[in-house]
């Protein structure tokens, strides 16, 4: 038997950013997601044979629990290490929270494992471009609109001002990325997400 | 209002004991002289450090008295200043309100070095943190790489003080919908169901420690600096200012002038609140 040939995606990020989530909003699983506590405590991966990037017979999704939750010498590192080493594709997942050091050094430590032999894409998603935690003035500003299901103006404009610190703070340090904004829960950027995941990087661009 | 001029609760106990002791006026004025020099002239000097969100504005609100204090301190911004605050009797109090680690690895470096500066200088070391923060292990990992050595190198361990704040909010982290797990704000305690899960967080954050060596290890934090409190709600603030009456050699200075007066007067405030 053939073990099946799969395009690997792993999801990399800090606890409460929406990994799970994403996933969830991607392909359709129920893994389990709290808004308040950690709640990946183990690596989580899943197989579907849709929607796959050309020659490969399925997509796998690895679900890591997220970093910050211990300090540097992680328990969980050893997961970490693993599914870089098979990723074909890296999603670090964010947010509005600036706080991008544990991220940085995360795929610093990381970039010895990946497998050079591949042409390992890397993705950063924004995501809960909805929150208002990017404001002291909550009252004021609204994030969304509900009837287009997109973000508003003043967010659309913090999303490009948080576009270009990410790029500021990441575009050394790793891979060449681009970065998307989501929203897992209102379902909004995942069909972007979806195909710059599964597009073959030389075909597409 | 018996005295004319309001002074220092620390040189009203010194006149105390100088009547009981029969002290000479030379010895006296000696004494008082030093006292003042040392209170008048030296700020009792705090150092705030956290990341964003975690109220440290609130802190230093509720505990240091300082009304409406703001973080003015934009990200990017490399300089720290001192703000020096008149609080009663000449009595000054000076802020140094430290960049929170952790934004980006470039500008952690220059922090760092910033922090290695202003740290060893300061009476008082206050590190707060959220305590229902989901990446407290981030928290940890500062204090650890950064924070504990800097303070151990420079003999000022004892100065540090682990705030850990919020304590109100450790219902909602569990249950946002359950009322039973919110504050009582009329009576101004936790519920008793509320009662028992911080009781729980605050022995599981104990526990983290531990494991973390931040307590009970070499070089490590006594239990008595980590304090747990509600800056908001003014609760549990005599644990904090127990911790600053043991922090280093000039902590006993902030509740001799100030804190004790402000323990007193939250008591009431709680009181009249009922």
């Amino acid at each position: 038997m053939k073990p099946i040939d799969t395009y690997n995606v792993c999801f990399l990020g800090r606890t409460g950013n929406g990994k799970t989530s994403l996933i969830n909003a991607l392909w359709g699983t129920v893994f389990k997601t709290d808004p308040l506590v950690a709640c990946t405590k183990e690596m989580y991966s899943v197989t579907v044979m849709d929607d796959v990037p050309n020659g490969k017979e399925g997509l796998t999704a690895y679900d890591v629990p997220g970093i910050g939750e211990f300090s540097s010498d992680s328990k969980y590192e050893r997961f970490y290490q693993h599914v870089a080493s098979v990723a074909d594709c890296i999603v670090l997942v964010t947010t509005f929270d600036r706080t991008d050091a544990p991220a940085q050094r995360l795929l610093m430590r990381l970039k010895p494992f990946i497998d050079k032999g591949k042409d390992v894409k890397f993705i950063i998603a924004l995501n809960h471009i909805d929150s208002t935690i990017i404001t002291d003035i909550k009252k004021e500003y609204e994030p969304w609109d509900s009837e287009t299901n997109e973000p508003t103006e003043k967010c659309t404009q913090n999303i490009a001002e948080r576009i270009s610190i990410i790029h500021e703070r990441f575009d050394k340090i790793f891979l060449p990325f681009e970065v998307v904004p989501v929203c897992a829960m209102r379902h909004y950027g995942i069909d972007k997400l979806k195909t710059l995941i599964t597009i073959d990087n030389h075909d597409g661009k | 209002m018996e005295n004319k001029e309001r002074r220092f609760l620390i040189d009203r106990i010194f006149d105390k004991i100088f009547q009981l002791g029969n002290v000479s006026k030379e010895d006296q004025e000696t004494v008082n002289h030093t006292l003042n020099k040392e209170l008048l002239e030296k700020p009792f000097r705090v150092a705030v450090i956290g990341q964003a969100g975690v109220g440290k504005s609130t802190t230093l609100n509720a505990v240091f008295g300082l009304e409406n204090y703001t973080s003015n301190l934009a990200e990017g911004t490399k300089e720290v200043v001192e703000k020096i605050y008149p609080i009663r009797d000449g009595f000054n109090l000076s802020i140094y309100d430290m960049p929170g680690l952790n934004n980006d690895i470039a500008k952690d470096i220059e922090y760092e070095k910033l922090y290695r500066q202003i740290l060893p200088w300061c009476d008082v070391i206050v590190y707060v943190v959220n305590a229902h923060s989901r990446d407290f292990g981030e928290d940890c990992r500062i204090l650890k790489e950064i924070v504990l050595p800097i303070c151990n190198e420079n003999k000022v361990r004892e100065n540090l003080i682990l705030a850990v704040n919020k304590i109100d909010t450790i219902g909602e982290s569990i249950n946002p919908y359950d009322p039973e797990l919110k504050w009582d704000a009329f009576k101004n305690e936790p519920t008793e169901k509320l009662k028992i899960a911080i009781k729980k967080k605050l022995s599981d954050i104990i526990d983290k420690l531990i494991d973390e060596n931040l307590i009970g290890a070499n070089e490590s934090l006594e239990k008595h600096q980590v304090v747990f409190y509600s800056a908001v709600f003014n609760y549990n603030l005599r644990d904090f200012i127990l911790a600053i009456t043991k922090a280093g050699k000039r902590g006993w200075i902030w509740p001799a002038t100030v804190g004790l007066e402000r323990v007193g007067q939250w008591s009431d405030a709680k009181l009249s609140k009922d």
